[in-house]
């Protein structure tokens, strides 16, 4: 009987054995929170995909939950952009958390029909590598599209979004809900590919 | 010296860019003549317009239009400048002696020989940049401009080094062939002289004495003989072309392939003067409205055609025709040598960067320059002159924040004033500051807790005691 187990590890060493709990491998960028990338597969936010962030209103930790991962991003040669921001992103906040604001680009564009167009082109370009979107309504293609540029241009998308569309389905990767304050907000995995869901994190300051 | 002559085979046809140059025929006009100067079919240049037509009624007979002639030559002119110098442009317009006209465009090529790897080499590449051009051109090499005109006219492609070489093979050129007034041809024929070769070996003075100074003087500066002083070609300081319509175009998409041409001719002239440009205007011209003017602004020089062409093509498409196009004019003189490329260790990142830039312009073609900009930083302790808008493309650095406490993510620009007092935080920052430029400021900042548990960052202004939300942490 002890050979049983010898052969089931060959097995799942040639990948023709999946154990159900592993978490799959999926490329990702750490987002700086050890306790949050722990509970995410690759450790983080998935490269070549959308991840939704949905929330009440702005001030939620929205931010505070990207800047480390930014400030990594943007100091190692990287490029950012974020698109329809609902407030003005304050430069010397952005700066202290250590953002290289030369890699950082705003888009404001009249309408949300131009932020996602150009969303869509910056996540397909591949002159990106994150892509930070406040894109309004989205409908199901919009998304798939979206969804289809990051994986193009193999980029991480994060879309931010109010947390009604949680009772929509979504294609995105990585969606998350993000509930409380900047000084205190949690975090709630509420779909995640190759992942588990349901779990949550806390970030207290 | 040796000269490369580039000779436009159909100048007067070719200049018009007709989309389809089968079955016409340009006639030039003067008093009760009319002639044909150019053409595709078998009618030769000098056939009388009236009896061309009894013969062949389907042929369509146009008007030459001598300003897009001169914007060809000026093309080929400019392709010309990236192959040697000086470059010397020639053009007689037709006249009734010499119904065809005669242009072309000459550049010394003795000095570039070597760079280009030999005559043939040159050739080659002269052939390659005139692919994709709009006029149809003879090549020819001689020791002298007139000549290598001569040569390509006759023998497209032959290269004659030395002088020598030069007389041997005029010996060979009929005496048709020669742009001589047909009185002077008619009378050298009839005096029995039927090629170039008997020409050349006839004494000048008699020459001279017999048909006038014009003749000898030719042939002194096609042989070498006397020296062929002409003004060298310049750029101009503007680029300029213009572009007519045979039709109206009624839409956008059908300005293409009218871009495509400007823009490559553009390319061909930033080329010649070895930059790029920064800025172009596209001028549409509508018959019965006022022009439309498109600024495109790149923020950084560039000097490929396609690329250009990408960019008014973004900013095309948000573009609503308010009447049908009639001609489409591309002026430039924002001329700035584009940034040669970074040498970088890692071909990806490279490739990243022209990626971004790419996108950067498309963003801005389509959406505008003031939507698409990048953060700073200023030293100023006033929150809202303490971060400046950058443009997208500037390499000027974010610049060096002010000294200051923590600062929220989201700023309130410019800030709301507060009903209602929320449940402050912790000690006050005072920001005194700007006294001398009028926008005196003088406020007690304190961190604050909105009803919902939101981190506010508001302040106290102290002249008029008001309270204004200005930050949020987010």
């Amino acid at each position: 009987m002890s050979a049983a187990p010898e052969s089931l590890r060959a097995l799942q060493a040639r990948g023709q054995l999946w154990r159900g709990g592993d978490k799959a491998r999926v490329r990702a960028q750490a987002t700086g929170h050890a306790g949050l990338d722990a509970l995410l597969p690759g450790g983080g936010w998935p490269v070549g995909a959308l991840s939704e962030i949905l929330l009440p209103a702005p001030g939620c930790g929205e931010l505070k939950l990207v800047t480390p991962w930014l400030a990594r991003l943007t100091q190692a040669g990287g490029r950012a952009a974020l698109v329809c921001p609902p407030l003005l992103p304050y430069a010397p906040a952005l700066a202290q958390a250590g953002i290289t604001l030369s890699r950082l680009l705003v888009i404001t564009p009249k309408d949300v029909g131009a932020a996602q167009w150009a969303a869509e082109q910056m996540l397909r370009s591949g002159g990106f590598s994150a892509v930070l979107a406040w894109p309004g309504r989205l409908a199901q293609q919009d998304l798939r599209r979206l969804q289809l540029a990051a994986e193009a241009g193999d980029a991480c998308g994060l879309l931010y979004r109010d947390r009604r569309a949680l009772s929509e389905a979504s294609t995105a990767a990585l969606r998350l809900e993000l509930q409380g304050s900047a000084s205190d907000f949690s975090v709630t995995i509420h779909k995640c590919r190759g992942g588990a869901t349901g779990a949550h994190w806390r970030c207290a300051a | 010296m040796l000269w490369l002559s580039l000779s436009p085979r159909r100048l007067a046809l070719d200049a018009l860019a007709l989309e389809n140059p089968e079955g016409v025929a340009v006639c030039a006009r003067k008093g009760s003549r009319r002639w044909v100067v150019a053409s595709r079919e078998a009618v030769f240049p000098g056939a009388e317009a009236a009896s061309v037509l009894a013969a062949r009624p389907e042929l369509q007979l146009i008007e030459p239009e001598p300003r897009a002639e001169a914007q060809a030559l000026e093309d080929l002119a400019a392709l010309a400048h990236g192959l040697g110098d000086p470059v010397y442009l020639h053009q007689e317009s037709p006249t009734p002696e010499l119904p065809a006209g005669r242009a072309w465009v000459c550049v010394e090529i003795g000095n570039s020989l070597r760079f280009f790897g030999g005559v043939e080499a040159l050739m080659d590449e002269a052939r390659q940049r005139l692919e994709g051009q709009a006029l149809d051109c003879a090549l020819g090499v001689a020791p002298t401009p007139e000549a290598a005109a001569l040569v390509a006219r006759c023998e497209d492609g032959r290269v004659l080094r030395r002088r020598e070489e030069l007389s041997d093979w005029l010996r060979g050129v009929p005496l048709h062939a020669l742009p001589l007034p047909p009185k002077v041809r008619d009378g050298l024929r009839a005096s029995g002289i039927g090629d170039a070769g008997s020409l050349l070996a006839l004494p000048l003075d008699q020459l001279t004495r017999r048909f006038g100074a014009q003749t000898t003087s030719w042939i002194e500066r096609l042989t070498g003989r006397a020296p062929d002083p002409k003004r060298a070609h310049r750029l101009s300081p503007r680029f300029a072309r213009h572009l007519r319509f045979d039709g109206d175009v009624h839409r956008v998409e059908g300005l293409g392939f009218a871009l495509q041409r400007l823009f490559r001719a553009l390319a061909l002239d930033l080329r010649a003067r070895d930059t790029g440009a920064r800025s172009v205007s596209v001028r549409l011209h509508h018959d019965d409205h006022a022009d439309t003017e498109l600024a495109i602004t790149l923020s950084a020089p560039a000097r490929e055609a396609d690329y250009w062409l990408l960019m008014t093509r973004e900013r095309m498409a948000a573009l609503r025709l308010v009447a049908s196009v009639n001609g489409v004019t591309l002026h430039c003189d924002d001329f700035a040598a584009p940034e040669a490329p970074q040498l970088d260790l890692f071909d990806s990142s490279r490739a990243s960067a022209d990626a971004w830039r790419e996108t950067v312009e498309r963003l801005i073609a389509r959406l505008g320059v003031e939507a698409v900009w990048r953060l700073g930083v200023a030293a100023d302790h006033r929150p809202e002159r303490a971060w400046r808008r950058l443009p997208a493309g500037a390499n000027d650095e974010a610049g060096v924040p002010a000294a200051a406490g923590e600062r929220p993510m989201w700023l309130f620009d410019p800030p709301r004033p507060l009903q209602q007092l929320p449940a402050i935080e912790g000690a006050p920052e005072r920001i005194e500051s700007g006294w001398w430029d009028g926008a005196d400021a003088a406020r007690d900042y304190y961190a604050a807790r909105g009803p919902d548990g939101s981190c506010l960052w508001i302040f106290q202004d102290r002249s008029d005691r008001g309270w204004y939300l200005q930050g949020l942490w987010a």
